[in-house]
């Protein structure tokens, strides 16, 4: 296999985690759009099979860049930095998509797209934390003073996440808590529709793990270019 | 509200979930088409 082959090439991996992803997608839409109407929210409920999944991602990745830059921060391998950079940027996009939804789903229930109650204060809060991570990145020349910025505001960012799921439960308001409550291991939905929305929370996690392997290769390879230009 | 109005609301979102999720991994599709992954 000659060098160009060798690089356009999607890794076996990410292809096998791309490739499920879309399927588990497929069944997980599927599914959503079977599964019968909420008694009160009508098929507005349908927002929320896609909805719970994203802001599941932009967590998951918030924390995940945060493990990232601890390892960083412990070995001093730049490849941390990068990967640490990556699931920001995804956690950044699903976060962005989640608000999105939650808008869309706010206003034939509230009748507002947007009130600062605080599930969606702190949604903002966490939000701008993250937009103001890479603009850090953007304003550091030195990769390694840049490195160590962003993995302290990777660290201290995660501290959001946590406040952001508890806002439902310590400042009771509009927003209903959460759709599957981890804290008395319950949920409020009928058998089906916990089906749907577990299937497409799963796909979307795929994606978000097929896009955050693609997206370090990437990153590795540029990194690799800008040495081999220096 | 209407059934056919809160379909725009569910329609917005399904859209841009499929906006953020494959024209995401078409662009690093494209990226790593352009430069390559790691070797």
């Amino acid at each position: 296999m000659n060098h160009a082959e060798k690089t356009s090439r999607l890794d076996s991996a990410s292809r096998a985690l791309l490739t499920l992803a879309l399927v588990v997608f497929a069944a997980g839409q599927y599914l959503a759009f079977k599964a019968p109407p909420d008694v009160q929210q009508g098929y507005l409920i349908r927002i929320l099979y896609v909805h719970v999944g994203a802001a599941w991602v932009a967590y998951l990745a918030f924390f995940v860049a945060m493990v990232y830059a601890v390892l960083y921060l412990w070995k001093q391998d730049a490849a941390y930095d990068r990967l640490s950079a990556a699931s920001a940027e995804i956690g950044l996009l699903f976060m962005l998509l989640t608000l999105f939804g939650g808008m869309m789903w706010a206003r034939p229930t509230w009748g507002v797209f947007w009130t600062w109650e605080p599930r969606l204060t702190t949604s903002a809060i966490l939000t701008a934390f993250y937009v103001g991570y890479f603009l850090l990145r953007h304003a550091i020349e030195d990769p390694e003073f840049r490195a160590k910025a962003a993995a302290a505001a990777a660290i201290l960012g995660v501290v959001n996440i946590p406040i952001n799921y508890m806002s439902v439960y310590w400042w009771r308001s509009i927003h209903q808590t959460a759709t599957f409550d981890v804290i008395n291991r319950k949920t409020h939905m009928e058998g089906s529709m916990v089906v749907a929305m577990l299937v497409n929370l799963l796909a979307i996690t795929l994606f978000y793990l097929a896009f955050l392997r693609i997206k370090g290769a990437l990153a590795a390879r540029a990194a690799a270019r800008e040495e081999w230009d220096e | 509200m209407n059934s056919s109005s809160l379909g725009i609301y569910v329609t917005a979102v399904y859209v841009a979930t499929y906006a953020v999720l494959f024209g995401y991994a078409a662009y690093l599709l494209w990226r790593h088409s352009e430069v390559g992954g790691e070797d």
